[in-house]
């Protein structure tokens, strides 16, 4: 029988090997996460870590990959409905997916080669920076929203950076700020839904997927070292941030290289 | 249990640039990673390299045996970090060639009198050694002082792409030089 993997030889002869010994934490199983898990399901990753508290509910059926009617009916944990997705696209996989926040399994996320945020507010996205910096895991972000101009028309956008250990981070980028995080704060509880569509998902998963593939298993010699895509789901198009260009030769202010590592390290617990 | 060293790509390619610097007195040069620590799920330790220190000019002796001789000044500076900042030591030196490298014999010789005397001022905590080659790395962890050492499961450089300089488990790709 041919290998399954024959497809993408072109990654490496070690990349089979590679992606049964590694790990990638997916923090957020909904309508990015979803897409990902997906994804490396069929890359062959054995070893996914990922996490979401949250239930399908019936306003996650537009976008949820994985999730059938009887899930949305029954209320199923979106860690569930990854790990089912996952073992049967990818039967020997050992997938690790946890319906708990990721702060309660961070300890398992510490073990993560990358990481692929698929989360929904600038704080959390915040947090999850700080601890990927803090335990040197390249994080990868995805996002997108859905504006209203006054004209009545609407516009999809979104992004995927990479926050790298040693380079710019989300404030250097602009897209965490105090007075993000204080306007969200301010709005919470007070927002309605927010849209939230399929397709663009699919693009910036699909596209955080191939990066850290890149990361992971390079197939050409040229690869970017700062990446901060952003999404024109009007246009259908995406196009490096034009902010790079300022950030290039910058050190991050925001992370110091020394602060890295768990301030409560007890030897013991290693045993 | 799982060992994995991490580094940032920049301060890889920092080490190798200053490990492959000339010295009057000594054929190669030696220095120091300090590393903060955590656990692992399952009992594995992740240490990460959060600086490097070079052994000063000064403190190189002509060598007694292979290639290079620390003096005590070299050890003591190595021993006040280990103790100021609770960090695990991975002494480093650089094997200048591209490809997969060991420890030679004589490296693991003085791996195992050098290494143990960090856990007199830092008991609490893991210390290593690493060698270094252009593309690659080797390294072994010491868990506890008179302990043999165990060979590290992963020595990766993050960055991008993400450099697995020694990967136990398969081995890497070919990889291009530190730049």
């Amino acid at each position: 029988m041919e290998n399954r993997f024959s497809r993408q030889g072109f990654l490496g002869e070690t990349a089979e090997a590679l992606y049964r010994a590694v790990s990638i934490g997916i923090v957020g199983l909904g309508g990015g996460g979803s897409h990902v898990c997906q994804q490396f399901a069929h890359i062959g990753l054995e070893r996914p870590i990922g996490a979401d508290p949250d239930k399908a509910t019936t306003t996650n059926s537009n976008r949820l990959v994985g999730a059938s009617w009887n899930d949305i009916q029954d209320n199923e944990l979106k860690a569930q409905i990854a790990e089912r997705l996952y073992r049967s696209v990818n039967p020997v996989a050992r997938p690790f997916f946890s319906s708990k926040a990721w702060q309660e399994v961070q300890v398992e996320l510490r073990g993560s080669t990358a990481i692929i945020g698929c989360v929904d507010s600038i704080g959390e996205r915040s947090q999850l920076e700080a601890f990927a910096r803090r335990f040197l895991i390249p994080y990868i972000d995805i996002g997108m929203d859905v504006h209203r101009s006054t004209s009545g028309d609407h516009s999809i956008s979104g992004q995927v950076v990479v926050s790298m250990p040693g380079g710019p981070c989300l404030r250097c980028m602009g897209i965490v700020t105090d007075t993000r995080i204080a306007e969200e704060a301010h709005q919470y509880g007070a927002a309605g839904p927010r849209p939230q569509v399929v397709w663009p998902n699919g693009v910036l998963a699909s596209t955080a997927v191939g990066i850290a593939v890149q990361l992971l298993t390079p197939w050409h010699s040229k690869q970017p070292k700062q990446v901060y895509l952003e999404y024109d789901g009007n246009t259908h198009t995406l196009s490096p941030s034009p902010r790079l260009e300022y950030l290039v030769g910058t050190t991050c202010p925001h992370f110091d290289d020394h602060e890295v590592g768990d301030p409560y390290f007890l030897r013991q617990a290693t045993h | 249990m799982t060992a994995v060293l991490k580094l940032t790509q920049r301060m890889w390619v920092r080490t190798i640039a200053d490990l492959r610097r000339p010295h009057d007195l000594a054929k190669e040069r030696v220095g120091f990673f300090s590393c903060r620590q955590a656990s692992l799920a399952g009992g594995g330790l992740l240490l990460l390299a959060e600086d490097y220190h070079p052994v000063a000019d000064a403190h190189y002796l002509p060598p007694l045996m292979g290639a290079v001789t620390i003096g005590p000044e070299a050890i003591r500076d190595a021993l006040q970090i280990a103790l100021t900042k609770t960090a695990s030591i991975v002494h480093v030196h650089l094997h200048d060639h591209s490809g997969a490298t060991r420890f030679s014999k004589i490296d693991n010789s003085e791996n195992a009198k050098l290494i143990p005397d960090f856990f007199n001022v830092a008991p609490d905590v893991p210390h290593g050694a690493v060698a270094l080659s252009q593309t690659h790395a080797f390294g072994q962890l010491w868990d506890r002082q008179y302990a043999p050492p165990r060979t590290f499961d992963q020595i990766v450089a993050i960055g991008a792409p993400i450099r697995f300089l020694w990967s136990g488990s398969w081995k890497t790709d070919s990889l291009a030089k530190a730049s």
